[in-house]
């Protein structure tokens, strides 16, 4: 029998998070468990915590586990990298698929500049996590781009499946079967598909310059936890019998170790164990012995500070500055529980958690482009037209990590003001051809209705809107039986918005 | 001449004898008849348990085997189209559902429930509380998809020569139809008729208009061989779903029969209302799909 080694326990511990975290996206869905929580993979990432806070100045309760994180790096090292992180597995699977070689070894410096530029963009009070962070940029591309990929792609099956005669019960069978917990509403549509595709495929095409290229050069995360392992106790011993092979630099995926094979560049070495395995000499362990020896002087260079400084107040300034058209503003409806829109725009990951979510009931919430100006980009709202917000749901606050949306008990979120419907009536069948047509209000979901009737002689009964009683769930924009644009419009106007 | 009176006389008596023995056996038939319309078409149980409501009412109308449901493919469609709960009276009784499914269990049949819900589906039948009664007693909880509507021709239809119907409906050996009674804005009221919307493709918006015509053009091809109305918790008004548990009010009632129109008719009338207060029952009279009017067979058995 094969020996057990530590890589072999780190490949199954690696997989066994990829396929958590993966759980956790799926479960984030109607009906929903909390335990365990859909959105911890956020709430454990320590630089999510800290630029949130940072940008909202509010220290945030939700982002306690990312404790977890911050400890386990004190104590173990950079080992989130090798053994948790799910974008870190993918790299590692995708290198297996296509590997890479080990060039391009340098450049470690610049993910020190992504981490203390989305620092000062924090001080500014701009959210910059959702550009660099790591596991917002998973469960982001999962969320728009791999989910609705997969979810194309049995639903094609499926659907080849009713095409084919013979196989039809059985495509039935298991369209029934994966209804409710794989398969939302169909067919699932995001907007952005194609954009955050595109970033997720060159993260992983970045991987051919060298293994872990975007781990090495380019994670803020990883700039973070690095720069906590350099005081950890755990890391890598090389016993006197080393013969200098240098097998273990040749093969080390972070470029970690250093040209002599017996330092460790400790902020940079994840613990994956492949120089324990691969050492000639059995020379190599990992130990609990604090080595001064071997740690990399932190260099960030004057030149490289200023310049990082100076982009990150343009950035900013520009990001802050850019005009924002006020007629924009009308349609920018926010999902139930939405903080105000400051705060909001501070909070908000851009993970898309809620955006999958909502999928799987009224499948209003689509990740805006750059119509609210890019300080919006990828942050949720809701377009009717293609999906309403489910009178009982709440899930979207439920599973939102950082508290951009606040989960609202049922009874509060019935009552939850997102906006008003407007009705359109050069377009309203009743208002515009005089023919009988109730859809909006058959569907409005309020007891008492805020959709009402105008009776006129000679009329059929004409729809208008109680604006005191409307809600904005935007089911009756959804359903309006107009083609295109509905004929009743849900506005952003009357919105509450909940207090930080 | 005497003889001839007298064989006349006789003759009269021979006569009526044989026209009263005639008579009587020509009456026979009718007796027949009168007996077999006696027989219970359409039952109107008031009181007890949505259970002991559905046996009195399966009792009076012949019992289940008259169906011989045994290893028959049958559907039972409830009204499953809201994501409120039962308490709400917007979705059929799911204990009813629950007793119906148990009792063509019982009887050797296999069953679907299904319907084509208005919210989001997954929570319309978690919610009215149907899929788990339906499936504890042993019926297949199916979610409706898009491509397995079959297109009927209406060859009398006045608006409609054609739309899609659900395949399982459509294949089934035995149709149940399970509305609740409950307040609807556009057609007055929701019964069996209304309910029947929940097997036809994309139903709400392009039926809208001209309501009443459309609903039975589509409704005379495809009417359910039983219909068992639930009539516990009903929705008087803000239908067809409501809210507020203020607008729903207990009448623990139940109304089965054979004939659709006329358990919708009895329906009305249990409402408050007429048939004739509701343009498509009175389009599906016109039409002769069936008679609002109580039938001859119809039978009120109160429980309580």
């Amino acid at each position: 029998m094969k020996k057990i080694k530590a890589i072999h326990i780190r490949r199954v511990v690696q997989l066994f998070f990829f396929l958590f975290f993966l759980a956790l996206f799926i479960q984030a869905r109607d009906p929903l468990s909390q335990i365990p929580p859909p959105d911890l993979l956020l709430q454990i990432d320590p630089l999510a915590a800290i630029l949130t806070m940072v940008s909202c100045r509010t220290f945030i309760t939700a982002f306690l586990p990312a404790l977890v994180v911050i400890v386990l790096t004190f104590v173990l090292g950079r080992s989130f990298c090798g053994w948790v992180c799910p974008l870190g597995a993918t790299l590692d699977f995708w290198n297996r698929l296509m590997p890479a070689g080990l060039k391009m070894r340098g450049q470690r410096q610049w993910k020190y500049v992504m981490l203390f530029g989305t620092l000062l963009l924090a001080l500014f009070s701009i959210q910059a996590a959702w550009l660099m962070d790591p596991l917002v940029i998973f469960t982001r591309s999962l969320s728009l781009a791999i989910y609705p990929l997969a979810i194309w792609g049995v639903n094609g099956l499926i659907n080849t499946g009713f095409e084919i005669g013979f196989l039809e019960d059985f495509a039935y069978s298991a369209w029934n079967f994966f209804q409710g917990w794989l398969l939302p509403i169909a067919p699932l549509h995001t907007t952005l598909l194609t954009v955050t595709l595109l970033i997720f495929v060159g993260i992983l095409l970045l991987d051919q310059f060298g293994r872990r290229f975007w781990c090495r050069v380019l994670c803020p995360l990883g700039a973070l936890l690095g720069l906590i392992s350099n005081v950890s106790p755990f890391g890598r011993k090389v016993t006197p019998e080393c013969p200098g092979c240098g097998t273990c630099s040749d093969n080390c995926r972070m470029a970690a170790i250093e040209e002599e094979h017996t330092r460790t560049r400790r902020s940079e070495c994840i613990l994956c164990m492949e120089c324990a395995v691969n050492c000639t000499v059995a020379g190599t362990t990992f130990t609990w012995r604090y080595q001064k020896k071997g740690q990399e002087k932190f260099n960030f260079g004057r030149r490289r500070l200023m310049g990082t400084l100076g982009a990150s107040v343009v950035l900013g300034a520009a990001w802050q500055t850019e005009f924002q058209p006020r007629a924009n503003q009308q349609y920018l409806v926010r999902p139930p529980g939405a903080v105000e829109e400051d705060d909001f725009l501070d909070l908000c990951l851009r993970c898309e958690e809620c955006v999958k979510a909502c999928s799987s009931t009224g499948g209003c919430l689509q990740p805006s482009g750059t119509e609210f100006g890019w300080n919006g980009f990828w942050t949720p709202r809701a377009r009717m037209r293609d999906g309403y917000c489910e009178f009982s749901c709440t899930l979207c606050g439920e599973v939102c990590p950082s508290g951009a949306i606040k989960a609202l008990p049922v009874d509060l979120k019935q009552k939850k003001v997102i906006g008003l419907a407007v009705f359109e009536k050069s377009r309203c069948i009743p208002w515009e051809q005089n023919i009988e047509c109730l859809v909006c209000e058959e569907h409005c979901p309020l007891p008492d209705k805020a959709i009402k009737f105008q009776l006129e002689e000679g009329r059929e009964k004409l729809p208008f809107v109680d604006p005191l009683l409307c809600t904005g769930c935007g089911i009756c924009e959804t359903k309006c039986p107009v083609i295109g644009e509905s004929a009743i419009r849900i506005t952003s106007e009357k919105e509450q918005r909940e207090v930080m | 001449m005497k003889d001839q009176t007298d064989k006349m006389n006789l003759n009269r008596r021979q006569f009526l004898t044989t026209a009263s023995a005639g008579t009587a056996a020509l009456m026979l038939p009718w007796q027949l008849r009168a007996q077999e319309e006696a027989k219970t078409t359409l039952a109107l149980i008031r009181g007890g348990t949505p259970v002991e409501r559905l046996t009195a009412a399966l009792d009076a109308l012949g019992g289940l085997s008259q169906f011989s449901p045994k290893g028959k493919q049958i559907v039972v469609k409830p009204n499953i189209g809201w994501d409120r709960t039962p308490a709400q009276g917007a979705n059929t009784d799911p204990e009813l559902v629950g007793a119906v499914v148990r009792a063509l269990k019982d009887a050797g049949a296999d069953i679907s429930v299904f319907d084509f819900t208005c919210n989001t589906a997954q929570r319309c039948y978690r919610r009215s509380g149907i899929e788990e009664a339906a499936k504890a007693a042993g019926a297949k909880v199916t979610h409706i998809h898009e491509k397995r509507f079959d297109e009927i021709k209406i060859p009398a239809g006045k608006l409609l020569q054609k739309w899609g119907i659900y395949r399982d409906y459509l294949e089934a050996d035995l149709r149940i139809n399970m509305p609740i009674l409950k307040h609807h804005t556009l057609a007055g009221i929701s019964m069996g008729l209304k309910n029947l919307m929940g097997v036809m493709e994309d139903s709400r918006p392009s039926l809208h208009n001209n309501f009443d015509e459309k609903l039975i053009d589509i409704t005379s091809q495809i009417l359910p061989e039983l219909t068992i109305m639930d009539a516990r918790r009903v929705l008087r008004r803000n239908g067809p779903q409501g809210g507020n548990v203020d607008d729903v009010e207990e009448l623990n009632c139940l109304i089965a029969g054979f004939d659709p129109i006329a358990v919708d008719g009895e329906g009305a009338r249990l409402f408050g209302r007429e048939p004739s207060d509701f343009g498509h029952l009175v389009e599906a009279e016109n039409r002769g799909l069936g008679s609002t009017s109580r039938p001859q067979g119809f039978r009120e058995i109160n429980l309580s």
